[in-house]
């Protein structure tokens, strides 16, 4: 059965803070991409994309969390990963990225830098 | 064999089928998590560079190893599509057969009726 991706999005001091939940995947990648890349068009403190409720994870998904990291350099604005977990980190580790991203325990940590 | 539309959103339903055949058939955790995710990508070529209408994969367990043949994946001309280095670059995609070659033991082209070619992944449970 489908988990589909939800994704919410909130402000915290300062910072854009996105929740994933569901499969992140070829399918479902575009509806985190939108929200993802716009969340820095305000200038934020920080983006924050959680990602403790992420169920499978495929290139797709990898591709957007990228173009998060990308567009985070030319905006100049911090961009942090938390609640990576076994899944995503086995993603990560494969495709060599996992030293590319800052990753926090949690969001209350990211949130401080 | 596991047949479906070429499309994004029906690729994510052959996987979990895919993956329960496997772990039904007590191929381990695992080799399954890995030969599922080959699969996806797999799948997700096919339906990017439209290849074809329909996605066919055939499954066979032998003597503890996996054989996954996805038929009709690509060209002869297009031979380069089992490249498999990522980007040089840091770049939004392109990880797709990286990610397929480092899940697998083995992943070839193979040639099959048509002139096509089939993409064959093998997985040591």
């Amino acid at each position: 059965m489908k988990t589909p991706l939800r994704v919410a999005e909130e402000s915290q001091e300062g910072a854009k803070v996105l929740r994933a939940q569901g499969e992140l995947d070829l399918a479902s990648a575009g509806q985190l991409r939108d929200p993802l890349l716009r969340a820095f068009d305000s200038r934020p403190k920080a983006v924050v994309l959680d990602l403790a409720s992420i169920l499978y994870l495929d290139s797709a998904g990898v591709a957007v969390l990228v173009e998060g990291y990308l567009k985070a350099k030319k905006a100049k604005v911090p961009y942090r990963l938390t609640g990576v977990g076994p899944t995503v980190r086995g993603i990560l580790e494969m495709a060599r990225l996992l030293e590319v991203f800052e990753i926090r325990d949690d969001v209350a940590r990211a949130l401080t830098g | 064999m596991l047949a479906g539309p070429a499309e994004a959103r029906t690729l994510g339903g052959l996987r979990r089928q895919l993956d329960r055949f496997l772990r039904e058939a007590g191929f381990s955790a695992e080799g399954t998590t890995a030969l599922a995710l080959a699969f996806q990508e797999a799948g997700a070529n096919v339906i990017r560079h439209g290849r074809g209408e329909t996605l066919r994969v055939t499954v066979e367990l032998e003597g503890g190893e996996a054989v996954l043949r996805v038929h009709d994946y690509c060209g002869e001309k297009n031979a380069a599509c089992l490249s498999a280095e990522p980007p040089a670059q840091l770049r939004p995609g392109g990880l797709g057969m990286h990610l397929i070659r480092s899940s697998t033991d083995d992943a070839r082209l193979e040639p099959e009726e048509g002139g096509r070619l089939a993409l064959v992944l093998r997985k040591r449970s």
